[in-house]
Parts: structure tokens; sequence; C-alpha cells
């Protein structure tokens, strides 16, 4: 690769842009957190069974899909 | 001569040998039964789903011959600190703006309020699952504590009442006075030496409750039952 385009890419890049990959990149990491607590809701669901387990697992995976949702509009519209 | 077959007799459903031994494996309901008359107890729900007598739940390892008789969380009122920050957080991004101390585009204060939203979300909803998943469980057999202290640890006790020493209650202040909850210390002869549920509803009935369950089994293991 050129280093001039290279270089002519980092300087085009402003302070938003960079924001914006720090939000993707946190929200990644995120992301993580809410899959650990879809995959613990169904552990705890199995180890006590209630009536109202299958609300919570709602609950987990809503989180879930929301923080998906988040990251693809930060992709988008940042 | 009269007949040493009567065929007008209806046959009886059951061999008696086999009535006999249906009888003998439901002698825990009844003794369950017994124990909730005597401490003034009756099946159900009350202080929101935190005090469930005999809830027909199901919990891991739970035997063939094992009913959950309590089923306990703690009081509701405990969770009123997180209850009030997660508000206080909610209502956290208006108050910043509203300052205008901020000075970005539009769109990235609305992801940042989407995100702070979300953040908030999680901190209640974890807080909830650790109330929720968190419970002390009374069966005809043993206790079961199980806890889930955060997001990747859980922590599940086992104790048979045969194994306990003493149960004790820990109860004070005005707050626990007037809502009726405490703390529970079960003394046992196990490895684990103690095994707790805390700020749950009615720690007196609930004692009681592990205290005749393990007389009754005390009584029935003595007669050879």
């Amino acid at each position: 690769m050129n280093p001039d385009v290279l270089i002519a890419f980092v300087t085009s890049l402003s302070v938003f842009d960079f924001v914006k990959w720090a939000f993707v990149l946190g929200l990644l990491v995120y992301m993580v957190f809410a899959v650990i607590i879809v995959k613990q809701v169904g552990i705890m669901n199995e180890a006590l069974e209630d009536p109202r387990n299958p609300i919570v697992a709602f609950l987990g995976w809503a989180h879930l899909l929301l923080t998906i949702l988040l990251i693809i509009v930060s992709i988008v519209i940042l | 001569m009269t007949d040493v077959y009567d065929s007008s007799h209806p046959p009886l459903k059951k061999n008696p040998i086999d009535l006999e031994t249906d009888r003998s494996k439901e002698w825990w309901k009844q003794l369950i039964d017994d124990v909730l008359e005597d401490v003034g107890l009756t099946p159900g729900s009350s202080v929101m789903s935190t005090f469930c007598v005999r809830p027909g739940s199901h919990f891991v390892n739970q035997q063939e011959d094992e009913e959950i008789v309590l089923l306990l969380r703690a009081h509701p009122v405990t969770n009123l600190g997180w209850i009030l920050l997660t508000l206080v957080m909610l209502v956290a991004p208006s108050f910043v703006l509203s300052f205008g101390i901020l000075t970005l585009p539009g769109k990235f204060i609305f992801v940042g309020q989407m995100t702070w939203y979300l953040v908030t979300f999680l901190f209640a909803f974890e807080k909830f699952l650790m109330w929720y998943y968190s419970v002390f469980i009374v069966t005809n057999e043993r206790l079961v504590d199980i806890d889930f202290d955060n997001l990747t640890f859980r922590n599940i006790t086992h104790t048979n009442l045969n194994h306990i020493e003493e149960p004790e209650m820990i109860t004070g202040g005005f707050v626990r006075t007037m809502l009726q909850y405490g703390d529970i210390f079960v003394t046992t002869a196990s490895e684990n030496p103690s095994i707790e549920a805390l700020a749950v509803p009615m720690p007196q009935k609930v004692v009681n409750v592990i205290s005749r369950l393990s007389e009754e089994l005390e009584k029935r293991r003595e007669r050879g039952q």
C-alpha cells in the first residue's frame, strides 16, 4: 500500500470519526455482556423453574437485540 | 358344597402390597400438610412472590420424592436502593442536556443517550436478576440456597435436614420489625458450617417450619422408617 494514500486517509479522518468507532467498539464489548446475560438467564431458568421465567428470558433477549440495533444505528448515522 | 371361588366379588383394583407402597410413597406429602397446618401456613405466595408456600416449582437436582415447601426471596423493600438509583439514572440525561453543557452534534447526543439508557437497563436488570434468582428453598428433605452473585458467578448450596443443628433467626431495627423480615442462619453438621437466608419475610415461621420438618424426619429415622 502506498504510504501517501494511508497518510491521506488518516489525515482526512475527523475527531468525530474516531469517536464514532470508539462508540462502536464500546458497544461491541457491551454486546458480549448482553450475550452473557442471555446465557446466564437460560442457565438459571434451568436451575429454578418458575412460571415467570419466560418473561425474564424475553427481557434478556430484548436487551441483546436492542444492543445490536444500537450498534447498527451507530454505524449508520454517526 | 359351597363354591371356593366366588366370581361375583369385584376384583381389587390394586394388590394390597402395592397400595401400602403407594401410601409409603406419599408419607412426605402428609408430613408437609401437617407441618404447614401446625405453623398456620396455606399454599400460595405472598409479599410479592417472596414468600411462596408449596409453589409447585422445580429446581435443579430435585429428587422424585422431594417437594418444595417454602421458596423464599429477599423482601421487596431490599430492592428500593437500586430502584431509586435507576430512576435517577433515567432522568440524568435530560437534566444534563437542559443545561446545554454538551456541544456535540445531535446524532452523537442521540446515540449517547440511547447507550446510557441501555446501560441503565442493564444495571436494573442485573440487580433484578440477582434478587429474582437468589432463592432459599426448604423442601421436605433439605435446604437449598441458590445465590446469584453477579453476571458470571452463582452458588448453589444443599444441606440435608438430617444434618442441621439449629436454625437461628435474627431480626431487628425499625424497618425490619415493621415489615417483618430478617435473616436466618442454619448451623449444619456437614462440610458447610452454615446456610443462610438474608432479609426473608416472616423468618420466625420459616424457622418453625425447618425445625418441625427436621424433628419429624428425625422421629421417622429413629423409628427406622
